[in-house]
């Protein structure tokens, strides 16, 4: 296949699987889903293969050239992100179904509607990765918050239809203000190609107001402290396989947008101070989330208001604005990405298993769940930014970029956040490593299929791989760096 | 004053009024209605944008945002009132 | 021989993962006693500067044995592979053993492999490693006692992390970049930062060092682990704590007179209250623990001066290494005879070779111990007088606090049904390394001033003995262990459950406090939140546009 196909085919293969799997009967469905699973994510691994080794991959939709036409544009970061969705989906695929088998007898036919909008959020986050213009990424963007909230909904119970609903106001009115920013940029410069509009665009009023809109609809969607308030109950009261998604892959890429819209577009022109207050409010984040983690009782809201600190990290690089911290930001968003998903499906895994999610209840856990545990134990690794994982090569990168710089607050902040993400993963293994041997449990006996236990200990391990192989994003995100960094 | 810049004003008075509906009502519904004024103000300081320039024609650009923008605040809408309807029931005790 | 280098700790790594595989565990547990073999092999048999080199790994990883690293690695890999024996014939296979086995080969692999690192990313990942696998054994028995002291140890332990973290990452970037640990001390020489560094290093490695004040999980952690997870926590585990000083701080490089005034009366501190409060311990094990905190205190002060005296490091840093050597064997052997003595009573045979360790712990003459105490005294100069008294009087407390050991030791009973098989041969190899390994390694490996100076060596043993004559023959005082964390916690207990109750507050700061409860509580709630967060939307629309603002105005 050409390379050019493929970026093609990443936004049409889903969309076509979606259609197909709706209309589908329910008891072809998980096989279907799995089946394009595979399919899609062999194209992204292809694709993000092809980057790396012929560098950036752009195609004009129907050979009509921009302004006009639409342009797919697959880079260092476009081709780690779709690895990073293949990656997370795989596992996922042998997850969820049975999960959605065991998790049924209370509900109702939640498993049947997984994949269609599953299938339908990849496609919108394929297009949102690959899209050159600022129009091509709102629908991406539309398309990915719908499928999210519709995701969220299948929780079915009070609490997951009142989250879905907040969730969908605000998402609504994210792009909104997207929307409006995007206009007016358009306005100012008559094109919405992102690299035309780095060439070309005026520091006025008008680009100003614009780049305003933008950020803080994206801030919303991306759930930045002080607009994180919609994302615990979202994250925790969706059904586990779906916060896996919403936590490791949806909230990247509303920042994959906002970091390409700073850096390839505004940064060239300076962008003042403005940097300095997304990475304040990152810091926020990070403490203010942390903190929350620490004081909840329930495992799946502890792990969401875990995403809320982590996607703090994210934010350090608007104020650290240097190719070090730009990297390490990225690193950042896949690490956790893969981590995240792993501790949500874990996660899930111990309220399917032990029938509640209380958190001072888990005496003893530990010795009837050990692989689920476990990979509690290697996703913690990797958020505590504990050597080898992704999580602690990108944090080194940052660490590094804000020594150089002088920054000390942000070194404070990112070395203190790692302690106080010690902080809530600790208190979670010793409750759950406590207690002592249940005689009605017989040895060996498996609280939960393979199935179930595997898929997030793999994500978990590819967390940890993601830091011992740090160099092979890194030589791919070379390719892709803003040319404002460099 | 021309019609273009006329529209922009009153879109951007429309966004404002639901700007503030937004953020000071509580029920979904009241929301999702500011929402959709919000909406509606915003495509039309979009409508605006593309003739600011008198004499000139049309930006057929602006349009095809608009036109979007609208799908979607229809989907969004429709799915947001299924929503609401799905949790008043569940109010009332018929899952 | 790189290969060998690469094996000694990849063999104890490789096996902690296969372990996870349940099919596996049979075929694969008898291996792990030999799992510390390849290291101590190295120790042996690869020639110094050998180097072994991943480039494709993390950052580019970075393995070498050099001087000190060697003798390190020797007695690391020689108390490994004892207490491994020791722990295969001890443990009883209750239910959490295979956590314990994976923690216990992950922590080995941890602390082999910091001795070899040569760059910063590896050094840190392996001394983590180490840490948090560490964790499980403390916890492993799940008592209460074992879960505090889990509790207190992975608090300090994660502090620690944190100081280090932020100690090499300055040093990096003071070296300009370069992550080789061989070129960091002198970068640290003339960081910008140095007294920065050098304190994040100074409290990182204290907390494994078990430097006063940061020793508190120490005699919390000790007792409760397991018999032969005490002997490596005590015997090698903290040494890696010297070791970290021994790779980053510029010693030899520059005077640092205020550090090396701090960390001598840290040391020395540590050094008498090591013993002070070890009297007054009832478990055995802890005043084992406070024995480590006080011969850590010896070997703090002893680095103390090599911070102050370049120009002595030379000297001083064989009989350093000498004398951790030294303590690692001894505190070894005496915690597995805690363990003898707990599966077969306290027998004579037992009792002789307690004793023996215990002499050469107080510096008894000819015994390893004496060596060690000669070869730090001997480059001490002139102004350092002061110092060898005080080492003296510390070797006369060691001395009081090692008959208290006895004591306990003979005071232990009889097991109901004693046995001790596949117990000895992990037992015997201590033995072994405590009696003859300070000899063979002063006369052999290191280049230290071996004195033999009868008198100097026997009058603190005499003070000492005297002394316990005099205390030893009443009922001591039972204070907690973990004396500084113990106070901590209680405190902090106290405060929670006298913290003011929301309905009945008193003063002026409990109604605030009640008051901001209810703010935060009406604030969280999500209905406050959506309204709250369009004020939260112009406030940061606001500052945007003020930031940027900065853009347009200055051109």
């Amino acid at each position: 296949m050409n390379p050019a196909d493929l970026l093609v085919w990443l936004v049409l293969l889903p969309v076509l699987l979606a259609a197909l799997l709706f209309v589908a009967p329910e008891g072809w469905r998980t096989r279907l889903g799995q089946l394009g699973t595979l399919l899609c994510a062999s194209l992204a691994l292809l694709l993000a293969w092809q980057v790396l080794q012929h560098g950036p991959i752009s195609v004009a939709l129907g050979n009509w050239q921009p302004p006009l036409g639409i342009r797919l544009h697959a880079d260092g970061l476009s081709a780690l992100m779709l690895a990073l969705t293949a990656l997370v989906a795989l596992p996922l695929a042998a997850h969820a179904p049975a999960w959605f088998v065991r998790h049924e007898a209370a509900q109702s036919r939640a498993g049947a509607f997984f994949w269609p909008l599953w299938m339908f959020q990849w496609a919108a986050l394929n297009l949102l990765f690959l899209a050159g213009d600022l129009f091509n990424a709102y629908v991406g963007l539309e398309l990915s918050g719908l499928a999210a909230v519709a995701l969220v909904a299948l929780g079915g119970q009070r609490a997951a239809l009142e989250a879905a609903l907040r969730y969908l106001l605000l998402a609504l009115f994210g792009s909104m203000l997207y929307l409006l920013g995007v206009a007016l940029l358009y306005g100012a410069g008559g094109v919405l190609d992102l690299t035309l509009l780095g060439a070309q665009l005026e520091a006025d009023h008008a680009s100003r107001a614009a780049l305003l809109l933008i950020t803080l609809g994206l801030l919303i969607k991306t759930a930045l402290l002080p607009f994180h308030f919609w994302l615990p109950a979202a994250h925790a009261n969706a059904p586990a396989p779906v916060s896996a998604i919403l936590s490791g892959l949806v909230v990247k890429a509303s920042f994959v947008l906002l970091l390409r819209i700073w850096f390839e577009i505004f940064h060239p022109i300076g962008l003042g101070g403005a940097g300095e207050v997304l990475g304040a409010l990152g810091i926020a984040a990070i403490i203010w989330g942390s903190l929350q983690a620490m004081r909840q009782e329930r495992i799946k809201l502890l792990v969401a208001w875990s995403t809320v600190a982590q996607l703090g990290y994210l934010f350090l690089i608007f104020a650290l604005a240097v190719e070090l911290a730009w990297a390490g930001s990225v690193l950042h968003a896949l690490s956790h990405g893969l981590a995240k998903a792993a501790l949500f499906l874990a996660a899930g895994n111990i309220v399917l298993a032990l029938g509640h999610d209380q958190i001072h209840r888990l005496h003893g856990a530990a010795g009837k769940l050990p692989l689920t545990f476990f990979t509690v134990a290697l996703a913690g690794v990797s958020l505590m930014g504990l050597p080898p994982s992704g999580g602690f090569a990108a944090k080194w990168l940052m660490l590094q970029a804000a020594i150089d710089l002088g920054r000390w607050p942000y070194v404070v902040a990112i070395i203190g956040g790692s302690l106080l993400a010690a902080g809530y993963l600790f208190p979670l293994l010793r409750h759950a490593l406590a207690g002592t041997h249940d005689p009605r449990q017989r040895e060996g006996e498996r609280l939960l299929s393979r199935w179930l236990e595997f898929p997030p200990l793999l994500l978990a391990t590819l967390a940890l791989l993601l830091g011992l192989m740090a160099l092979l994003p890194m030589s791919l995100l070379s390719g892709g760096m803003p040319v404002s960094l460099r | 004053m021309n019609m273009a810049l006329w529209f922009t004003l009153v879109g951007a008075a429309l966004a404002a009024i639901a700007l503030h509906a937004f953020f000071s009502r509580r029920h979904p519904l009241r929301r999702l209605i500011a929402l959709n004024i919000m909406g509606s103000g915003i495509f039309l300081v979009l409508i605006g944008l593309a003739r600011l320039y008198p004499g000139t024609l049309p930006d057929p650009v602006p349009h095809a945002m608009v036109l979007t923008g609208i799908v979607v605040a229809v989907s969004a809408t429709a799915f947001g009132l299924v929503l609401l309807r799905r949790l008043a029931r569940l109010g009332r005790g018929e899952t | 021989m790189n290969w060998l280098l690469a094996l000694a700790f990849l063999t104890p790594l490789t096996l902690a993962i296969l372990l996870s595989v349940a099919e596996l565990r049979t075929w694969l547990r008898p291996l792990i006693p030999w799992s510390a073999l390849p290291a101590l092999l190295s120790a042996l048999f690869v020639p110094l500067g050998t180097t072994v080199a991943w480039p494709g790994v993390l950052f580019g990883v970075e393995f070498t044995l050099d001087a000190t690293g060697q003798v390190f690695l020797l007695f690391t890999a020689l108390l490994w592979l004892a207490a491994s024996w020791f722990e295969r014939g001890w443990e009883k296979g209750d239910r959490w053993a295979h956590t314990f086995e994976m923690c216990w080969l992950l922590a080995m692999a941890g602390n082999i492999g910091l001795i070899l690192a040569a760059d910063v990313a590896s050094f840190y990942l392996f001394f983590a490693m180490m840490t948090f696998a560490a964790w499980g054994l403390v916890i492993h028995e799940r008592s209460e006692a074992a879960l505090h002291a889990g509790t207190v140890y992975i608090v300090l332990a994660i502090l620690g992390e944190g100081m280090l973290l932020a100690g090499l990452l300055l040093a990096v970037a003071s070296a300009g970049g370069e992550v080789a640990l061989a070129a960091l001390p002198a970068a640290i020489a003339e960081a910008p930062w140095q007294g920065i560094i050098v304190a994040l290093l100074l409290g990182g490695f204290g907390i494994k060092a078990g430097m006063l004040p940061l020793h508190a999980w120490l005699p919390l952690a000790h007792p409760a682990a397991p018999v032969p997870a005490s002997a490596v926590l005590s015997g090698v585990m903290i040494k890696a704590g010297l070791f970290g000083w021994l790779r980053f701080l510029p010693l030899g490089e520059v005077a640092l007179p205020e550090a090396s005034q701090a960390v001598i009366v840290l040391g020395l501190a540590g050094a008498f209250f090591g013993v002070g409060y070890g009297l007054v311990q009832h478990n055995i094990k802890a005043v084992l623990a406070y024995s480590s905190v006080s011969q850590m205190g010896v070997m703090v002060t002893i680095l103390g001066v090599g911070l102050g005296q370049p120009a002595l490091w030379p000297l001083l840093l064989p009989a350093l290494s000498l004398y951790a050597l030294h303590h690692a064997f001894t505190k070894g052997l005496l915690f597995l005879s805690v363990g003898m003595a707990m599966r077969l009573g306290p027998t004579r045979l037992i009792l002789i070779a307690s004793a023996l360790a215990a002499l050469s712990l107080a510096g008894a003459p000819l015994a390893g111990g004496a060596l060690a105490k000669g070869a730090i005294k001997a480059p001490l100069p002139e102004d350092y007088g002061y110092l060898t008294w005080l080492l003296a009087l510390g070797a006369a407390g060691t001395t009081l606090l090692m008959l208290r050991f006895m004591q306990l030791l003979r005071a232990k009973p009889l097991p109901t049904t004693p046995q001790a098989e596949g117990l000895w041969g992990g037992w015997g190899l201590a033995l072994l390394a405590c009696l003859f390994g300070p000899w063979l390694a002063a006369l052999w490996l290191l280049e230290v001033t071996i004195s033999i100076k009868l008198w100097a060596a026997l009058w603190p043993l005499l003070l000492g003995a005297a002394l316990a004559w005099l205390l030893l023959r009443r009922a001591l005082p039972n204070w907690p262990a973990g004396d500084i964390a113990e106070s901590c916690s209680k405190g902090l207990k106290h405060l929670h459950q006298h913290s003011p109750r929301p309905e009945l507050p008193q003063h002026w700061w409990q109604q605030l406090g009640h008051r901001l409860q209810q703010l935060h509580r009406r604030a969280t709630a999500q209905d406050m939140m959506d309204s709250l967060s369009g004020l939260a939307l112009l406030l940061v629309a606001l500052m945007l546009y003020l930031g940027l603002g900065g853009w347009w105005n200055g051109g």
